[in-house]
């Protein structure tokens, strides 16, 4: 009995993991990114790189509102629908005044204008490129692209629920995971890459578990509707007017009416918050009877996803609504749940913690399909010697790992090179940097089907090295502040940046530096078709973890 | 003001030690370090100590950031010494006990300056 339940669990982990783990390697990846996606987008619109880098000030707030109002007023057109005065944070470090249009036909929202003042206070920046910047990878790894957004949702909902079998699953076969937490056996073949398996999942468990069980809980009412169409029969409306009141905006009445002086709402601000700094400043409906001012805080380091925010009537400037409403237990878990997933919260160095947690996915991931590949030639390996062709299934597996593990970060880099590169007044600029991430991947699974030899990996890993390396570089000829301004400067966000695109192309330079060492050593002719056993993990990791790997001997049994 | 990275690098010394010392309570581990095998009593005080060091750590974390943020960095924290804690003793088991001296140290230096609450 306990053999056989220990056989299907370990076939279920096999197979749920490995149907839809390409998938699941887009997920994290493009996941891990939107870690960063206020920076991403910030390194994306170069523009705004020198001049506007402004902290919060406390005691600037009353002119800034001021300034603001009158900005948007005389220069967005009567029928804005919002306008938007955005205050210096951590992360997002300017100072905007951004209006609202109304959506075009087939539009949901409308498209938002943004000015950013620079931090001198004399003048407006008022064109940046089109670019989505890291929202792209945030969209990326819950809406994928090219498709309706709902079916995306879908499919990620289901590879998630399949992620979450495979780590459960895992957990029951991995006999040994106190005793084996710390072994890391190198240049052990097959053996190695089960241990990278199992240390890059091991060590970062609750961030898994966390990360999948909290993305199913994200998007739950999407997946699961009937208990809300069950309690709200008639109105979807009401339920998410019950579940958050702040969230319902009336409609413009088409009344004209005197808009409320912005500044002279202030003190009761501070009565209800005291010093806590503002994040944001929204008027919807300007000009009309019906309009509204909300007042966001910036809420920090509190775990949260729920807005701190203040609702005042945009005509007599009375006070309607104020949050935290009375909360219910489930909607705090819920939030908490949310909050952990989206990591608003993390200030820069756990922020980083959880971009590494993330890799580590990425890590467990790939090792999982590599492993999966080494196994299915093994399998094979007595018909290949006898000259007989490779499976159709072992091709399949070993191209679309080439064409992932290494077409993800090419992808990335090239969505970087387009941002850059491509006029700034260019229309479809936004749209064509997005299809270059994924001409990438596509070139990718192109070479693939070219060949998908060490020798390939290692060329490969060779180019898309040298590219991140490249970064710095790029950024110091396409943007007005280079690394060392941006050291000046104390813009961390984006040195950052440019660290970890060098640090990330040294690590697949020295992956493949080791490949090609091996490449040498391995030059028997009958080797010609031992496939992808090498160089992985798609992250800076650790790059000599990675490469000792690739040392290894690809085709000795695993041993478990 | 101190830079933010200073008590979680404390943090972080304080986990390495810890997870260092669990390494060294297993087998194996301990006699790749020092080439001969660990006697039970001494496996059972290393995992003793191991647990002490991986409590305190979590309660200065808790303690420094407060129990809901400071558990969540804690978690990241942890996942990186293990990290490191394996990479010592795959690449280089035997200079284990430099990064064990290294990191007590580390953490203690911070510790009698007040870099950690």
């Amino acid at each position: 009995m306990k053999e056989t339940f220990f056989r299907t669990l370990s076939w279920l982990h096999t197979w749920a993991g490995l149907l839809v783990c390409w998938v699941l390697l887009l997920i994290f990846f493009a996941g891990s990114l939107s870690y960063f996606r206020h920076e991403i987008s910030l390194w994306a619109e170069p523009e705004l790189h020198r001049g506007a880098f402004q902290d919060y000030q406390a005691n600037q707030v009353v002119s800034q509102l001021d300034k603001g109002q009158d900005y948007i007023e005389s220069h967005s057109p009567a029928e804005a629908q919002r306008w938007l005065i955005n205050f210096p944070t951590q992360r997002n470090p300017m100072l905007n005044f951004a209006w609202q249009l109304p959506p075009e036909k087939g539009q949901r929202r409308g498209k938002i204008e943004q000015h950013t003042a620079l931090a001198d206070g004399s003048d407006m920046i008022t064109h940046v490129r089109d670019s989505r910047g890291g929202d792209f990878f945030y969209r990326l790894h819950f809406d994928l692209h090219y498709m309706p957004a709902i079916t995306a949702r879908y499919i990620v909902g289901v590879c998630t629920m399949f992620m979450l079998i495979a780590l459960i699953s895992g957990i029951v076969i991995h006999k040994r995971i106190f005793k084996d937490l710390f072994s890391f056996r190198q240049n052990k073949g097959a053996r190695s890459w089960l241990d990278a398996h199992n240390v890059s999942s091991v060590i970062a468990l609750p961030y898994h578990l966390m990360i999948t069980y909290t993305g199913l809980i994200t998007l739950m009412l999407i997946y699961i509707p009937w208990t809300v169409t069950t309690a709200y029969p008639e109105d979807n409306q009401a339920f998410s007017k019950e579940l958050n009141p702040a969230r319902q905006t009336e409609k413009a009445s088409g009344i004209s009416a005197q808009q409320v002086r912005l500044s002279q709402l202030l003190p009761q601000v501070q009565v209800q918050w005291g010093d806590a700094p503002i994040k944001q400043v929204m008027v919807s409906n300007p000009k009309d009877q019906n309009s509204q001012v909300t007042f966001y805080q910036n809420t920090g380091k509190d775990v949260t996803d729920e807005s701190t925010l203040l609702v005042f009537s945009g005509v007599t400037g009375e006070l309607k609504y104020a949050s935290p409403h009375e909360v219910s237990g489930a909607v705090v878990t819920y939030d908490t749940m949310m909050s952990l997933h989206t990591a608003r919260f993390a200030a820069p160095l756990l922020r980083i913690l959880f971009f590494f947690c993330g890799l580590l996915g990425c890590a467990m991931v790939a090792t999982g399909t590599l492993m999966w590949a080494i196994r299915l030639r093994q399998k094979q390996q007595k018909t290949i010697e006898k000259g007989e062709k490779v499976g159709l299934g072992l091709r399949l597996v070993e191209g679309l790992n080439f064409m992932f593990i290494l077409g993800l970060p090419l992808g990335a880099v090239a969505f970087c090179y387009a941002n850059r590169l491509l006029p700034a007044d260019f229309a479809t600029r936004s749209a064509w940097e997005v299809h270059s991430f994924f001409i990438a991947l596509c070139a990718m699974g192109i070479w693939a089907f070219i060949g998908r030899s060490r020798r390939h990996w290692q060329v490969a890993l060779m180019l898309i090295g040298a590219l991140y390396c490249a970064l710095p570089i790029l950024n110091a000829f396409t943007s007005p502040s280079h690394f060392i301004d941006n050291i000046q400067s104390q813009q961390w966000a984006l040195v950052g940046f440019d660290v970890f695109a060098a640090l990330f192309g040294g690590a697949m330079l020295f992956a493949s530096t080791k490949l090609s060492v091996m490449v040498k050593t391995l030059q028997k002719p009958n080797r010609k078709n031992v496939a992808s056993d090498k160089k992985v993990i798609p992250k800076s990791l650790d790059t000599r973890y990675a490469t000792k790997l690739a040392t290894s001997s690809p085709l000795e049994e695993v041993k478990s | 003001m101190m830079p933010a990275f200073i008590p979680v690098l404390g943090i972080l010394g304080l986990s390495y030690l810890s997870l260092a010392l669990f390494a060294l309570a297993k087998f194996g581990h301990f006699k790749d370090v020092f080439k001969r095998p660990p006697s039970q009593w001494q496996s059972r005080l290393l995992t003793l100590f191991a647990w002490l060091l991986l409590i305190i750590s979590l309660s200065t974390c808790a303690h420094g950031q407060g129990w809901t943020y400071g558990s969540i960095l804690f978690m990241g924290i942890i996942s990186l010494a293990a990290m490191l804690v394996i990479l010592t003793l795959s690449y280089s088991p035997r200079h284990l006990p430099v990064g064990i001296v290294t990191s007590s140290v580390l953490t203690g230096t911070l510790l009698l300056s007040g870099g950690i609450q």
